[in-house]
């Protein structure tokens, strides 16, 4: 327990927080008081704060490592590399969500300020240290996603996802809870670093009792990240939700997740076993479904599983390999790429209507540069060179193989899935560059170089490109941060 | 001398004709395509002119200190050998030739053919320069995209299957080869205790070895890998479609340049790595080698199209190139490197040929062809030429790879057993005559069908393609030591690994 209350110190340390808690409280004052509608002002602001945000935590000491508020918070450099990572994909999500959101007339402000609650709820998430800070800030980022998903409340299938996704959130929370009442009725304490400590020291690693309590918590973030046997949810609410909450939920809450997942994997010997096994079934069902799917966002949705397993089975090296290093390499890589994929496919819903598929008809001709950055988008989703996402998988992969022989099925399960990712995600480029041009399509849309979509997609299909010329630069920067830490007495 | 220029030249140029720079101008883009292909195969030629055949290692060693495409221990690293440096001159001059042809065969979507054109180039090349492990793979698997959308969108028939089955075949082989690279690093890493993935350093003689089971995994990895490419039976179903399917320029390509990439990795990594493990499996390569010619040669009397026959006929004479690496000798490997080059050009003039007649005819059904060569005396002549080159006619470069493959192959220490076979397998060849003519004569001799009595011969691109194909067969059938000096002392060098 840190003896000394240094209060302005301890607020310094989440400055990031205090601006974006400031900003929200500003926009709802804004929205109240205002007599028309004051969106663009709300907007900018957000936007700002979160650049402000994004622009703090990268360029902030990598060898931080701090605790505040009595061991509720705890700022090191895995939680910062999670806090950029969570920035920088909500800075891209607002920018790309205007759109989206002039086809919902009114009420566009409480958005902005919502999504902002969303991302401060995953911020506090990755540097909680304690279990009682983790289950309030998992709250704030969920009840804060169950209003962005039903937004459009309007719209049945809207309301109707939201409903479900609220439904079992809450049960799942409930069940982290009984989760994490096991681990306080052991240890007596709600401090993480200090639970890992009595559980080692006491021998607890292997409890029947511990391995119930880690199971129910991996239940909980398993759901929350989307991951096999709690996949279900994912394609019906990506499905439902505006297209670019579906981004959001595609990166923010996944990456908040994987962020309480790894800090809960020192706490039970099962834990690797459990996400091998896990792992492997989570790639293989995101991959399998995908390859029918026609409908875009739920093929989405689909792939974004399948992503998750390749991110998790990272995870399943670590303990035995070197670093976190691969698993960070990934994910830097997925933001980009999925940021990239999602932009295309908003600016497709919002310009044409189509959802399908079928309807990219010949899109590479309508037009040619969102086809282009769509295209190299989704080749490195499907990991092939010279983009970033072909490294990402040999890092994963070599990780994965040198990490021992256990781990080797592993390794062939996902060398073999990598050949289903190409079979689907060459589909669409297949359609976009193949078929003959869908007269539907030309109709409806314009040639959109204004929109900041298209911004957003030229940036994340050039770093996409960059990180495939130079894979070297990029793991330079992700080894900086790839180090979890707790003091282990 | 850059290798790395070599390689990524063709990137470059690829991106500058898909960008806004040049305009969407089919005369200019074509021409300044040309320009181009024209540029890269004088600086390959420069290679030719430096390169020391005496010596047996990497020669032009380039590696980049810059962190560009290189990560976790491999480096971007380029070198030539013998091998290597016959196939990029191979590449360049069958790519310039494929651009030169493509005039007729592609008229829309210029920009997209040509810049894909190009990736596919640097692909091919970095292949066949790469001298690190990882960006061998990464050449290696950025083929498959450009081809993947030649296929599909230039082709004809039925382009999107045999484009996606292309692509699923090819990439299933290189998880495979992905699999034993890595498999490959982490044993060399335990053995040695140095990380690499340089292809020379993997390659030397070791001071430990393999555990059995790895070595046997790795091999097979790599073989099945290659195999797939080069193609061998029962991995090579691909092979018909895609070659069927595709335009004229890409069926060159395809049978000109791209199965070669099996045969060097074959040479490259499961000789080089596993020498042992490939003197073991000599028998059963070579058996799979003759399956190969007997069977692809029988498939081949069976059909009707003529571009399935060429490329029924272009597997046959792969596995003539599996005979010659199998049997270990200096003779037979020489031979069935020549026969990569050999083929290479026969086999980009065959599917230039059945081009032009389709273009003509439109039809490819042997049955509904017939006396062209009233029309066409020039091309039925060059078809001749180059039908007694598939046939092994001395004094042309077909001849010279057969003999030295089998000559190579009887003199080997192999059991009688495994002679035998081979006997069976010089048979093939025999076959290889009986479809081929009786093709030939259907298509180009006897009386001309009326409907095709308004055809006309060879235009100028076509005559210069065929004329330069036609000068080299003839050259390196006369004069094979020009070609043999080139790559003799690198085979030697890897035998001396066994």
């Amino acid at each position: 327990m840190p003896n000394n209350i240094n209060l302005v110190n301890d607020l310094f340390m989440i400055l990031p927080q205090v601006i974006l808690l400031l900003t929200i409280f500003v926009n709802i004052f804004v929205i109240s008081f205002a007599k028309q509608e004051k969106s663009f002002v709300v907007y900018l602001s957000s936007l700002f704060a979160l650049a402000v945000a994004s622009f703090l935590y990268i360029f902030s000491a990598v060898s931080v490592n701090y605790s505040a508020f009595f061991g509720a918070l705890q700022l090191n450099k895995f939680a910062l590399f999670f806090s950029i990572l969570i920035c920088v994909s909500a800075f891209g999500v607002l920018l790309i969500s205007k759109k989206t959101l002039k086809l919902c007339k009114k009420f566009q402000a409480e958005f902005y300020s919502m999504m902002l609650c969303a991302v401060l709820g995953s911020l506090f998430l990755v540097q909680a240290s304690d279990l009682v800070s983790v289950f309030v800030s998992l709250e704030f980022l969920s009840i804060s996603t169950y209003f962005l998903i039903g937004y459009f409340k309007d719209e049945r299938i809207s309301v109707e996802s939201s409903l479900k996704y609220f439904v079992t959130s809450c049960l799942v929370s409930a069940i982290m809870l009984y989760g994490f009442s096991f681990l306080y009725g052991v240890t007596s304490t709600t401090n993480m670093s200090q639970i890992l400590n009595i559980l080692i020291n006491q021998h607890f690693l292997m409890t029947p009792l511990n391995v119930f309590a880690f199971i129910l918590i991996f239940a909980a973030i398993a759901f929350k990240t989307s991951i096999f046997p709690f996949h279900m949810w994912t394609s019906d609410v990506y499905k439902g939700a505006p297209v670019t909450i579906a981004a959001f939920l595609s990166l923010v809450p996944k990456f908040a997740g994987f962020a309480l997942l790894l800090k809960f994997l020192p706490f039970s010997i099962v834990s690797v076993f459990l996400i091998y096994i896990v792992s492997i079934a989570t790639i293989s069902i995101g991959n399998l479904l995908a390859i029918r799917e026609n409908d875009l966002k739920k093929f989405m949705a689909y792939s974004t599983i399948a992503q998750a397993g390749f991110i998790l089975s990272a995870f399943c090296a670590y303990k035995n390999a070197f670093n976190l290093s691969p698993a960070f390499f990934y994910m830097l890589i997925y933001l980009f790429m999925n940021l990239g994929a999602w932009c295309a496919v908003e600016i497709f819903i919002n310009k044409t209507g189509f959802s399908k598929i079928d309807d990219f008809s010949g899109f590479a001709y309508v037009n040619p540069p969102v086809a282009l950055g769509f295209a190299v988008c989704l080749l490195s989703l499907a990991g092939l060179p010279i983009t970033g996402g072909f490294w990402a998988k040999f890092y994963l992969l070599k990780s994965i193989f040198f990490a021992g022989e256990i781990f080797w099925l592993l390794f062939v399960v996902v060398l073999l899935n990598t050949i289903l990712g190409v079979f689907y995600y060459v589909k669409i480029i297949k359609a976009m560059y193949v078929k003959p041009i869908n007269k539907a399509v030309i109709k409806q849309s314009i040639m959109p170089f204004s929109t900041l979509s298209s911004l957003i997609l030229l940036i994340c299909s050039v770093f996409v490109l960059y990180s495939g010329f130079f894979p070297q630069n990029v793991k330079n920067f992700v080894d900086k941060y790839a180090e979890i830490t707790y003091s282990i007495e | 001398m850059s290798l790395a220029l070599l390689a990524f030249a063709p990137l470059i140029f690829s991106a500058f004709i898909a960008s806004p720079l040049m305009p969407n101008n089919p005369v200019i883009i074509r021409r300044s395509a040309k320009f181009f292909g024209v540029l890269i195969f004088a600086y390959s030629i420069l290679f030719l002119y430096f390169f020391k055949p005496e010596y047996s290692g990497y020669q032009f060693l380039q590696s980049f200190q810059l962190p560009f495409l290189s990560a976790f221990e491999s480096g971007c690293a380029f070198g030539l050998d013998g091998v290597s440096l016959v196939l990029v001159l191979l590449t360049n001059f069958i790519f310039l030739l494929a651009l030169i042809a493509s005039k007729g065969a592609v008229n829309k979507k210029h920009k997209l053919y040509y810049s894909m054109f190009f990736i596919l180039q640097t692909a091919v090349l970095g292949v066949f320069s790469a001298k690190d492990l990882l960006l061998f793979f990464v050449f290696w698997e950025l083929e498959l995209i450009p081809m993947y959308i030649l296929i599909s969108v230039f082709g004809s028939g039925k382009k999107e299957y045999s484009a996606m089955k292309f692509l699923l075949y090819t990439f299933f082989g290189s998880l495979f080869i992905l699999g034993a690279i890595i498999a490959l690093v982490y044993f060399y890493s335990i053995g040695s205790g140095v990380v690499t993935f340089d292809i020379e350093q993997l390659a030397s003689v070791k001071s430990f070895e393999y555990p059995l089971w790895a070595e046997i995994l790795m091999f097979f990895g790599f073989f099945v890998g290659f195999a797939v490419k080069l193609p061998v039976f029962p991995l090579h179903t691909w092979l018909p479609d895609a070659h069927v399917d595709a335009p004229t320029p890409v069926s060159m390509l395809l049978a000109g340049v791209l199965l070669k990439m099996g045969a060097y990795g074959l040479i490259k990594f499961n000789l080089s790595f596993f020498p042992d493990w490939f003197d073991l499996c000599s028998s059963l390569i070579i058996i799979l080698g003759v399956v190969n010619v007997l069977y692809a040669a029988f498939i081949a009397f069976a059909q009707t199209d003529l571009k399935k026959l060429v490329a029924y006929s272009s597997i046959s004479h792969m596995g003539l190139v599996l005979i010659g690496l199998g049997a270990l000798t200096i003779v037979s490997m020489s031979g069935a490197v020549f026969q990569l080059v050999a083929h290479g050009l026969v086999s980009a003039a065959l599917f230039m040929l059945v081009g032009i007649i389709y273009k003509r005819t439109k039809t490819r059904e042997i049955a509904d062809l017939g006396g062209i060569s009233q029309k066409m005396p020039v091309a039925s002549s060059f078809a001749l030429l180059f039908v007694l080159t598939t046939l092994g006619v001395p004094l042309l470069s077909g001849f010279v790879a057969e003999l030295l493959v089998f000559l190579g192959a009887m003199s080997s220490d192999l059991g009688v057993f495994i002679k035998v076979f081979l006997i069976v397998g010089l048979f093939g060849m025999i076959l290889t005559a009986g479809y081929f003519l009786v093709a030939y004569k259907k298509v180009f001799w006897g009386n001309l069908l009326p409907k095709y009595l308004h055809i006309n011969d060879l235009t100028a691109h076509e005559l210069l393609v065929l004329m330069c194909l036609a000068v080299s067969v003839i050259f390196f059938g006369v004069f094979p030591n020009t070609l043999l000096g080139i790559f003799e002392g690198t085979l030697d060098g890897i035998l001396k690994l066994i």
